[in-house]
């Protein structure tokens, strides 16, 4: 045996004529002899690697890293094979100037690059049983197992065709290992709605293993299944590469299981069975109940051969209202779950104003249970709520009207135990018809009532037309009507408490307008924001650019012109007006200018602008969905507008009123708009 | 199509409770190619820290283009998304895209509640 060295020493696999084998520094190309002393002055702040150059001889090479040189290299000599064969790629594509083989048998694990000369690429081997995966980057690698290589053999593989592409490699693990019926399935991570079926199935060798090719870039999940087992799930893999992915841990699929549950009380408050439905906490390729089914009369059941996992147990009535509901760990052998149900008996009325009505009123609970009954013609109502405490109110009256009431407190009285509960909507009313241009009453138009910019409730038209909505809180509102062809525009409405506003909308023909918005380089801004109105009608409508900056503007017939706001985030506000008709219509946004800030007392009322064209109302220059921090001050909203003059009145008729500024480029104007209103108040 | 746009609306079928990404929008279908306008960022979410802002356009999820064909479709989507998996989102603007990843953040019980109280609500509104 050779002594230690500095260089270290080397270690003989059985058979290796060690005469005949040399190991190098490949870098300095020094070679010493197995049981020589290496050169002493061996740089050790350089990378080494030590290979054996041997006729009939293999071994592993060893990389030797500055910094982290071990005091003994230890290369196992083998007798060698040679292995080769030949490679094949695309007509496009040039052969690879190596591929990598890596060998792997249970003493061994090697990687070596083999060259590749036309099409023939040779490497010399270990001489023992090896599984071998021949690769090359961005190609997907070729396995080869259990092959044999004995001394002094060339072992041919054969044609390795390369295609350029990912892949996943990996194992399953089962007990007793039968792989007999193991389907193995990439599918994307998120569930796609590509009509193109993304998945990938196949089936893991006699040893488990598996590798899955032939699919695009993305996030994956890989699964395996097998019949009474409970499937196995990888976590979800980016794969953004044309590359092998290895999973690190086997596929281990599991047996199934049972558990058992018991329901206090047995039955219902109506006297009938439980229903009860398993849904899968943690899979998200899950779309319906694992497993649903009733109750014994005696309150029990057995759920049968369930995957181990986290669950989500819900207990409902024959109403459909649920009960309790409660994360549940299947495991093989667990205890049986028992749940008791105190349900609190509510009794309750529903009214707007002092008018009952008949409606389906559900309960939601913060821990997910709800509670669903329905209001007679008193609006009187009884149900059963699993617990007490905060509960959010949805009401759904018989002309479809649906409404979000405030959280109720129930709380049972201690001494009758029953909760009363009197929800109390506003007492405002609106009805009305939607008619056609000749008149004649329009069915199932939808009605939306607007507050402030936003949806508060809506319904549908009746046959004749006619509507209704109740619950409506007193205050200036605006009302719309539309079908798929036509539209009312905003209506204004003023509702009062406890009477009922009349309204006539009226359908006119819709007519479109194509439009684009760009950036001052003619870049498309997707998401942008356009807020158009006609001077005739007091309306304000929007639309959104798509990602290609297109828009499309809805116009009532008739319309002489049109007063646009264009919203995008990162450039100044747009206010223009275009005459109609046309065919399209351009925004270009403009560059980077001044801002306005309009000091404003209590609104609404909220005053009016204009640059060129119409009046608008100022609240329209706010941006959507969430005020832009840039855009609210404490004295009021500051606007970044495109250089030009600006005028803020009270009211478009009132422009003696009028305040005037310049928007200049870098520069901040103001207008005190506070004491617009004091005289209304 | 729109989608009633709350900051917690994440809806589904079914009780599975699904990551916080923080996230309201609007599903819009434009020459059949699906896109989503943000509409709403909670503060401090993962889709804010991942640098989504209301108004941003998103025309793919995980690579996939976006085909939905109703609103239930799209709450099911979003609904899939977990606790701890990264989604990416692929944002459109000025001509380009771009992917931001986000990593939904586990669901207090109140968002819980309120997710599934959306869900209901849109599952009970009729289609238009």
């Amino acid at each position: 045996m050779p002594v230690a060295q500095r260089s270290g020493h080397l270690h003989f696999a059985p058979g290796c004529e060690t005469a005949g084998c040399v190991a190098s520094h490949a870098a300095a190309d020094v070679p010493f002899r197995i049981g020589e002393v290496a050169p002493a002055d061996l740089d050790v702040a350089i990378p080494w690697t030590v290979t054996v150059v041997a006729p009939q001889a293999w071994g592993a090479p060893v990389e030797l890293r500055p910094g982290a040189f071990p005091s003994t290299v230890d290369i196992a000599i083998y007798p060698a094979g040679e292995i080769h064969g030949t490679v094949d790629v695309a007509r496009t594509e040039a052969a690879p100037a190596e591929v990598t083989a890596q060998f792997v048998s249970r003493d061994l694990t090697a990687t070596q690059s083999c060259a590749v000369a036309g099409v023939t690429w040779s490497c010399a081997a270990p001489a023992v049983t090896l599984d071998i995966r021949i690769g090359a980057k961005s190609f997907v690698p070729h396995y080869f197992f259990d092959l044999p290589i004995t001394s002094g053999s060339r072992r041919n593989l054969g044609l390795v065709r390369l295609e350029r592409g990912a892949s996943v490699s990996g194992r399953v693990s089962v007990r007793p290992f039968d792989v007999g019926d193991i389907i193995v399935e990439l599918r994307p991570s998120t569930p796609s709605r590509s009509p193109h079926d993304l998945s990938v199935r196949v089936r893991p060798d006699v040893k488990g293993f598996f590798q899955i090719q032939g699919f695009p870039l993305g996030t994956y999940r890989i699964s395996a299944s097998k019949t009474g087992y409970s499937s196995a799930q990888s976590p979800s893999l980016a794969i953004t590469e044309p590359k092998e992915i290895v999973l690190d841990a086997p596929l281990l699929l599991t047996p199934l299981s049972s558990f058992d549950v018991s329901v206090s009380p047995p039955v219902t408050a109506e006297g009938k069975q439980w229903n009860v439905s398993l849904d899968r906490a943690s899979d998200p390729e899950s779309r319906s109940p694992v497993r649903r089914g009733l109750a014994t009369p005696a309150g029990f059941l057995r759920f049968k051969e369930i995957e181990a996992g986290r669950y989500e147990l819900s207990l409902k009535d024959a109403a459909g209202s649920i009960h309790a509901r409660r994360f549940v760990d299947v495991i093989a052998g667990m205890a049986p779950l028992t749940i008791t149900i105190t349900d609190v008996a509510v009794v309750g009325t529903i009214t707007a104003g002092d008018k009952p009505l008949r409606a389906d009123v559900t309960f939601h609970g913060a821990d997910g249970t709800t509670a669903r009954t329905k209001s007679n013609e008193n609006g009187a109502f009884e149900t059963l709520l699993p617990h007490d405490g905060r509960f959010r109110v949805d009401v759904r009256l018989s002309n479809d009207q649906i409404l979000r009431l405030p959280t109720v407190d129930v709380r049972a009285a201690s001494q009758e135990g029953v909760a009363r509960v009197r929800l109390q909507l506003p007492s405002g009313h609106v009805q009305g018809t939607v008619v056609d241009s000749s008149g004649n009453g329009v069915g199932d138009a939808v009605v939306t009532l607007m507050r402030n910019g936003l949806p508060e409730s809506d319904t549908y038209a009746k046959e004749d037309g006619s509507f209704s909505l109740y619950g409506v809180k007193a205050g200036e509102l605006a009302i719309e009507a539309r079908t798929h062809a036509a539209e009312t525009g905003l209506v204004p409405l003023v509702v009062h408490d406890g009477e009922s506003s009349e309204v006539r909308l009226s359908l006119r023909a819709v007519t479109r307008l194509a439009g684009s918005i760009v950036s001052p380089a003619g870049e498309p801004l997707a998401g942008a924001m356009i807020r158009y109105s006609s001077p005739t009608y007091a309306e304000m409508r929007h639309e959104i650019s798509d990602p290609n900056g297109r828009f499309e503007l809805s116009l009532p017939a008739n319309s002489a012109s049109i007063d646009l706001v264009a919203l995008s985030p990162g450039f100044p506000i747009k206010i223009t007006s275009v005459a109609l008709p046309r065919d399209s219509i351009q925004l270009v946004m403009g560059k980077p200018s001044g801002t306005l800030l309009v000091k404003l007392g209590r609104v609404p009322p909220w005053p009016f602008v204009r640059s060129s064209g119409n009046f608008i109302g100022l609240r329209f220059l706010l941006f959507p969905f969430s005020l832009s921090p840039r855009q609210t001050t404490r004295d009021g909203p500051l606007f970044e507008l495109e250089s030009g003059v600006y005028a803020v009145c009270p009211e478009p008729r009132m422009s003696a009123l009028c305040e005037e500024r310049r928007v200049a480029p870098g520069e901040e104007a103001t207008i005190d708009a506070s004491a617009f209103f004091e005289m209304k108040r | 199509m729109k989608i009633a746009a709350a900051i917690c609306a994440m809806l589904f079928a079914t009780a599975i409770r699904p990551g916080w990404l923080g996230l309201g929008f609007s599903y819009h279908v434009t020459d059949g190619r699906g896109w989503l306008l943000v509409e709403r960022i909670a503060p401090g979410s993962p889709s804010e820290k991942a640098g989504i802002r209301a108004q941003d356009v998103i025309v793919a999820i995980d690579g996939h283009p976006l085909t939905f064909k109703s609103d239930v479709e799209v709450l099911d989507q979003f609904a899939s998304m977990r606790s701890g998996t990264a989604v990416k989102f692929t944002l459109a603007q000025r001509g380009k895209s771009h992917e931001v990843s986000v990593v939904p953040a586990p669901m207090s019980e109140t968002q819980y509640a309120q997710w599934l109280i959306n869900y209901e609500r849109a599952r009970s509104k009729r289609s238009r």
